[in-house]
């Protein structure tokens, strides 16, 4: 039996993303009522079915250029008058950038976790989300976690659930997976060269990166989407 | 001009009420208040039940016990007499701005609340009923003046807690009363006792010329009193400019529980008292009497609160944050708490605005974060007055009212605007502290940067490499310490990195990382 099927496998060969777009397509969509946070990234908006969507854990997993992406969704939530949250366990947030980045700091909650161990650090910082969902009121919670890398035995459920009742986008930023398929999606960052200029005397100025993110595994719409942006210092 | 018109709130038995108000559980207990420790102390209050038991005002503890063996024997607080002093000048204070605080009562000016109750009766109602929500049951008259207000209030029976006399009519309902229910100097009720007069209607049917001439100017001011004529102002009571409820205890508490089951009763009576006043609880001092031996007697703490508020669990979750973080060097022996009340902030909410945090909440969350990140690492980034960069600042999150959300288009390119990924900003991750490098240089260009074998960066060993472009040196002057010159550099690696270069101490760091 198990012979057969293996050689009607190559006459009905579809690839696997074919499969994961026949799923997505044939899988309800759950209705929001509040509209997704924009990217401000049209391909990746659009893959994410309109943004970072409310009451949803999306991860960020990459080597460089989540904090750049981090601040973008920051500044497109407090555009909206809402209020927002970081959690930073690196303790590495630059406000002057971020007002650069048009994020209104008025609106923003900066949670500096103390330094300590990786793990210490992981549970802190979700446990610190933890807290933030259950207030409320908050349209966006960024988890920095970029130095953890093993994955995080915290209730995911439990997060995720007052994430969706809270109506809060929730980004997790790490350099590796830590939420795995709780996440509703998982994006990449893919930096890319960074863009110099050589000025009048021949010294050389660094005026930004260029950066692709992708939406890698999703359970909004068919994973296919990316984005390549130029980030200006 | 509206006609002077006068309320008074007469308690019975303050101090036994105030020692009730802030240990409710002894109601159903047979107590006696007394005037010092032991068994000579004498009873000045006793509770109904302990009166039943056959227990006498005066009589000795010894035989108090004698009497009855369940008797509960507290001996009198005066900070709890002033505490319940200041919840009836609470009271008073919410329906007017002209009040007098005396013993076991307070007279307050009504005669132009007429618009705000239908009637002088519903007046004394209301006063009555806002005693009884701080704790303290009483009888309310409202008269036309303050000493027969406060005659009626006292005399009155114990079922009626409101009455209301019409004006003119005083006399009337003075009546009735015995001579003594006026208080007056014993010599005269001795004296007028002995002239066969009983009531008050006997006294006032005397001709006052004759009254003034036997018994002076105390017996025309008793004759006026039982005509109905007293003409005393008031003499107001300043209001207090804080809340202050204190608890002292038995026994001292080692743990944190019944420290905060303690702290739950005081916090009721101050929540209390800011609702009679109309007002909520900003930030407040939580105070601990500490056992000798500690190093100091009293730990005080100031307990920030996000929003004004009247929610009791908020301000014991804040309450217990503070203890939790830094519990008290001893076992503590008395709690007080103190807060100016503040006027709550009115939120206007929108139909199509998104909703904030409730206030409440939110303040107990950034008390919580505050808990777990230590002090000063929560709040909101602000930028500072530096050149530096990284440099930012936090201050306390307060954030503005939420704005109405812009229209969504379909178009997520027309949300973000045009170009605005072009805009997209490089940020920089900020090392805190700096890590300190090697750094290779060759005729003034960046060759190179090693991590020290100490730092942090060795650990990582993702910050050091070949430097394969590099723009600066940008000076930084001005600033309290060392110039530094600023760099940016690019690794092999592929990192982009922000280095400085410390003069006066020939050392390089690095600050920031581009994420």
């Amino acid at each position: 039996m198990f012979g057969s099927a293996a050689k009607e496998a190559p006459q009905t060969a579809v690839s696997i993303a074919d499969l994961r777009r026949i799923i997505s397509d044939q899988s309800p969509r759950q209705t929001r009522e509040q509209p997704a946070f924009s990217t401000s990234l049209p391909n990746l908006d659009e893959a994410l079915s309109g943004g970072l969507p409310r009451g949803k854990l999306l991860e960020l997993q990459g080597g460089a250029g989540k904090m750049s992406f981090a601040l973008l969704t920051l500044a497109a939530a407090t555009r909206a008058g809402q209020l927002a949250a970081f959690i930073d366990a690196e303790d590495a947030f630059d406000a002057e950038t971020a007002a650069r980045a048009g994020v209104d700091l008025a609106r923003l909650l900066w949670v500096r976790l103390p330094q300590a161990g990786e793990r210490e650090r992981g549970r802190d910082a979700l446990r610190a989300l933890d807290l933030l969902l259950a207030a409320g009121g908050f349209g966006l919670a960024v988890v920095y976690i970029d130095t953890v890398r093993s994955r995080l035995d915290v209730a995911w459920p439990r997060l995720v659930q007052r994430a969706e009742r809270g109506g809060a986008a929730v980004l997790l930023c790490a350099e590796q997976p830590v939420a795995g398929s709780f996440a509703a999606a998982t994006l990449r960052c893919a930096p890319g060269e960074a863009i110099w200029e050589r000025v009048p005397g021949g010294r050389m100025l660094l005026r930004g990166r260029r950066l692709r993110i992708e939406v890698v595994r999703s359970r909004l719409g068919a994973p296919s989407g990316a984005e390549a942006v130029a980030l200006r210092k | 001009m509206p006609v002077s018109r006068v309320a008074c709130l007469y308690v019975p038995d303050l101090p036994l009420q105030a020692l009730l108000r802030a240990q409710p559980e002894l109601g159903a207990a047979p107590l006696v208040l007394t005037d010092g420790t032991g068994a000579r102390a004498r009873v000045l209050y006793r509770s109904t039940r302990a009166a039943q038991a056959g227990i006498a005002r005066g009589a000795q503890v010894a035989a108090a016990r004698a009497a009855c063996a369940e008797v509960v024997v507290v001996p009198l607080s005066e900070k709890q007499v002033q505490a319940a002093g200041a919840a009836l000048l609470d009271v008073a204070a919410a329906l007017s701005p002209q009040v007098e605080l005396g013993p076991s009562f307070v007279a307050l000016e009504v005669g132009d609340l007429g618009r705000l109750y239908p009637s002088e009766l519903a007046i004394a109602e209301a006063l009555t009923k806002k005693a009884a929500e701080v704790g303290l049951l009483g009888r309310t008259a409202v008269a036309a003046s303050k000493a027969v207000a406060r005659v009626l209030a006292r005399t009155a029976s114990s079922t009626r807690t409101a009455i209301s006399v019409r004006a003119g009519c005083e006399r009337e309902a003075l009546a009735p009363l015995p001579l003594s229910a006026l208080e007056p100097p014993a010599e005269i009720l001795e004296l007028v006792t002995m002239w066969g007069l009983r009531t008050v209607a006997d006294f006032a049917a005397l001709s006052r010329g004759q009254v003034t001439v036997r018994l002076g100017r105390v017996g025309e001011a008793l004759h006026r009193l039982c005509c109905g004529e007293d003409d005393t102002p008031l003499s107001p009571t300043p209001p207090p400019t804080e809340i202050l409820e204190e608890q002292e205890l038995l026994d001292s508490l080692e743990s944190l529980e019944p420290l905060l089951f303690v702290l739950r009763g005081t916090l009721d009576r101050v929540v209390s008292r800011l609702r009679a006043l109309g007002q909520s609880c900003g930030n407040f001092e939580l105070r601990l009497q500490l056992e000798p031996g500690a190093g100091k007697a009293l730990d005080r703490r100031a307990i920030a609160v996000a929003a004004p508020t009247r929610d009791i669990p908020a301000l014991l979750a804040l309450a217990r944050l503070a203890l939790e973080s830094q519990p008290p060097p001893a076992a503590v022996r008395g709690v007080a708490i103190a807060t100016t009340p503040v006027r709550p902030r009115p939120v206007q909410l929108s139909l199509f605005s998104p909703a904030g945090p409730l206030p409440e909440r939110l303040a107990v969350t950034l008390g919580q974060l505050g808990a777990l990140c230590g002090e000063g690492r929560v709040g909101q980034p602000q930028l500072l007055d530096s050149h530096l960069p990284g440099a930012c600042g936090l201050s306390p999150f307060a954030p503005p009212p939420p704005t109405m959300e812009p229209p969504t288009t379909n178009s997520s390119a027309e949300r973000a605007g045009p170009g605005a990924a072009a805009s997209a900003c490089l940020a920089a991750q900020i090392l805190r502290p700096p890590r300190p490098v090697q750094v290779e240089r060759r005729d003034g260009a960046l060759l190179a940067i090693s991590a020290l074998a100490s730092s942090a960066a060795a650990a990582r060993g993702d910050l050091s490499g070949p430097i394969v472009h590099a723009s600066g040196r940008y000076r930084l002057r001005g600033e309290p310490g060392a110039p530094r010159d600023y760099f940016d550099v690019e690794l092999a690696s592929g990192e982009l990195l922000r280095l400085y270069h410390e003069l006066t101490t020939d050392r390089w760091f690095i600050d920031a990382r581009y994420d």
